[in-house]
């Protein structure tokens, strides 16, 4: 078979795999100790990681901004440009590939570790959906984390911006936030929080995939590590795309 | 198992707090959670303006454009539907202008309501208010070229002017300063007298004497002349002696004559008793006669607001509408006469609301005060003009001040479109109730009346 036609068969088999996981998301019997075990593995463990990006990120893009917008005497939007910037992309893509990396690469080494030592299917042999079990879980909580994430980076990024500028400029907090949010329309908030939970459904469900379906032993495990973070990353930087044009097709006074 | 759970709750919850604090802090920006007023307003062109844009209220966030109807034919407009926060509702009155302004020369767009009158209602919910188109910054450019274009050709103009101008000038300098320079230096005899007191009374005292002399020697030259004739024919040398008595005796009067004359002339042109000259006696004079008619002009004026002389000069024609009270006015049967020649405009006839909410006369009201002065003639200049203003809006100082603007604007109109004399044109504002006999009880907009001198 040639590349192409390798490609176009992960992609189908992908596919099938994303599908049969939302269809078991809604079926029960429901894994709700699971899902809590993995959104404390997704959730919890990333907030640290999470929260120190953006404060980072948020502090760094106000010391770039700053000069350019200060050199056309537009000072006062710097926090307006923090809030769009991060609320709008910066927030969702940056939590969702620093998931990726960190999750989605945990995911798939796990999954292909439990297949390569045989426990998945001691599992089934249990009678136990291996897939509802491992999978959907994973995925799962991959969803629901994500965008409370995207919130934690967000409102970290702005605090970075804050105390940048504030350091700068003596802006107060008061001013910072009502200029931050002067400009921000409920499409800028809500419909960038949300997609991230698209990037949290393809980062659970690739890495699943690349982790549950290896049959490489050992070397499977790296591979599937590898793989996960990759494609989830790529796969998420391409949704984003797609996922922009939507939320303009659906709001289109934010698409000038 | 218990910690996990437990922080997997924390991790939800504080995201969750984060999402609704996001929620809050745009809802507030949006005024999602305030009481809200719709409003509407009517636009040819909205220069970018969009859905979410921002709307202000005098000046203040007050809101944002919620709708944009799209208008189905060239003729219509787009109707902008905003909502504005319900505790600024109070500023937006029913004469309130809307504009579309741009923040800086790059900035975004947004809606502003300009405050409107104090004397008009309050703007009710779901009203359409009146808007005026925006003006684009090209049109400005355009504009300004024109303008710039205009003032070019003017300078040109001016200068080609100014240099002609500045030639005669010149010109007329160098002489004047060719004529001070001779005076200065006493050339000719006008700078003789100028530069010497003296002399300019010898020659004064001197032309007197010899037109004396002159008339005199005429009167005995003619004597003489008789005498010689008379001797040449008779040749009665009985007579010389008597003769050249008579002749000594005219030399002698001719003499004497010269002196009363040169006395006289002494007398009237020199100094009085008190050392005054004659020049001064007559510049102390006139000044007195001007003194004496400014008294005159004041006593008059005091005269024509004397109750008994009022009548006479009313009817005479003189009067002063400054010093006449709107209810004088009503009363005065000078100004009020049912067949005296009146032109009744309304108010929607003559105006159109103006920038910020005041009146200004609108392109076919002043059509219709051209046509009413037209159909007068050319007599009307000559005739005393009141202009009635009237206004049945708001209380009764603002109907008083609206009638008074209302006349003003059209008195104004009127002196920078037609010859008027200014003391010819006066205003009057009477509220909403004209002066009784004229068929009108009650009436809005403004009244031009002519009177004429009897």
């Amino acid at each position: 078979m040639s590349w192409s036609g390798r490609v176009f068969e992960s992609v189908g088999k992908v596919g099938a795999f994303s599908a049969r996981v939302l269809m078991d998301a809604f079926r029960p019997p429901f894994e709700i100790a699971q899902l809590s075990r993995q959104l404390a593995e997704v959730g919890n463990k990333s907030i640290a990681l999470i929260v120190v990006s953006g404060f980072a990120l948020g502090a760094v893009m106000t010391l770039h901004t700053r000069n350019t917008l200060v050199t056309f005497g537009a000072a006062a939007m710097i926090p307006a440009v923090q809030a769009v910037s991060f609320f709008v992309e910066i927030g969702p893509l940056v939590a969702g590939l620093l998931l990726a990396g960190r999750v989605g690469s945990g995911i798939g080494a796990v999954l292909a570790n439990m297949r390569a030592s045989e426990q998945i299917d001691a599992i089934e042999s249990l009678s136990i959906d291996s897939f509802k079990f491992l999978v959907v879980p994973r995925v799962l909580a991959c969803v629901i984390a994500l965008p409370l994430l995207t919130l934690f980076m967000d409102f970290a990024g702005l605090l970075g911006g804050f105390l940048s500028e504030a350091l700068a400029s003596r802006i107060s907090p008061e001013l910072y936030l009502n200029r931050a949010f002067e400009n921000l329309q409920w499409s800028n908030f809500i419909a960038p929080t949300l997609k991230t939970a698209v990037f949290g459904f393809i980062i659970g469900s690739v890495s699943s995939y690349f982790g549950f379906t290896t049959n490489k032993g050992a070397k499977g495990v790296g591979e599937a590590a590898t793989n996960s973070v990759v494609i989830a990353s790529l796969l998420i930087i391409v949704a984003d795309v797609l996922l922009i044009k939507c939320i303009f097709f659906l709001f289109p006074d934010t698409a000038i | 198992m218990p910690g996990r759970y437990l922080a997997v709750g924390i991790f939800i919850v504080a995201g969750l707090s984060l999402f609704v604090l996001g929620i809050f802090l745009v809802g507030n920006r949006h005024e999602a959670f305030s009481q809200h007023v719709l409003l509407y307003s009517d636009f040819t062109d909205l220069d970018g303006l969009t859905k979410g844009s921002k709307v202000r209220v005098a000046g203040m966030d007050a809101g944002q454009v919620t709708q944009i109807h799209v208008p189905d034919s060239p003729t219509s407009r787009f109707r902008v539907q905003m909502r504005i926060n319900e505790q600024l509702h109070g500023l937006v009155r029913t004469d309130s202008i809307v504009t579309i302004d741009t923040e800086g020369v790059v900035g975004e767009t947004f809606l502003s309501i300009h405050s409107g009158s104090p004397g008009s209602p309050i703007a009710p919910p779901d009203s359409i208010l009146q808007s005026k188109p925006p003006i684009a910054i090209s049109d400005l450019m355009t504009h300004g070229l024109g303008v710039m274009d205009d003032a070019d050709a003017t300078l040109k103009l001016l200068g080609g002017k100014l240099n002609t101008s500045l030639d005669g000038v010149n010109v007329a300098v160098q002489n004047a300063n060719d004529v001070l320079v001779g005076l200065k230096e006493g050339k000719g005899p006008a700078g003789m007298l100028l530069r010497d007191e003296k002399m300019a009374d010898q020659i004064r005292d001197t032309m007197t004497n010899v037109q004396s002399t002159t008339s005199s020697l005429k009167q005995a030259a003619s004597r003489m002349n008789g005498i010689v004739k008379d001797i040449q024919e008779r040749q009665l040398p009985e007579k010389i002696d008597g003769t050249m008595t008579q002749v000594r005796a005219a030399s002698t009067e001719a003499n004497s004559t010269m002196q009363l004359v040169h006395q006289s002339l002494n007398q009237a042109l020199g100094p009085d008793i008190d050392g005054v000259t004659a020049a001064q006696n007559i510049s102390e004079t006139l000044t007195n006669v001007n003194a004496a008619t400014g008294n005159m002009a004041e006593d008059t004026e005091a005269i024509k607001h004397n109750f008994f002389f009022k009548g006479f000069f009313s009817r005479r024609g003189y009067y002063s509408l400054s010093s006449i009270s709107p209810g004088q006015y009503r009363r005065n049967k000078l100004f009020v006469n049912a067949n005296g020649r009146r032109s009744w405009f309304t108010s929607d006839a003559l105006f159109q609301p103006g920038v910020h909410g005041t009146e200004e006369l609108s392109a076919g009201g002043r059509q219709t005060i051209d046509a009413a002065i037209a159909s007068y003639g050319d007599a009307v200049f000559q005739h005393p003009i009141i202009i009635e203003g009237y206004s049945d809006a708001g209380g009764p100082a603002d109907q008083l001040a609206r009638s008074y603007n209302r006349a003003f604007l059209v008195r104004t109109y009127l002196e920078a479109r037609f010859p008027f004399v200014a003391k010819n044109v006066g205003v009057m504002p009477l509220s909403s109730t004209p002066p009784p006999g004229l068929n009108h009880d009650h009436w809005s907009g403004v009244c031009i009346s002519v009177t004429e001198k009897k």
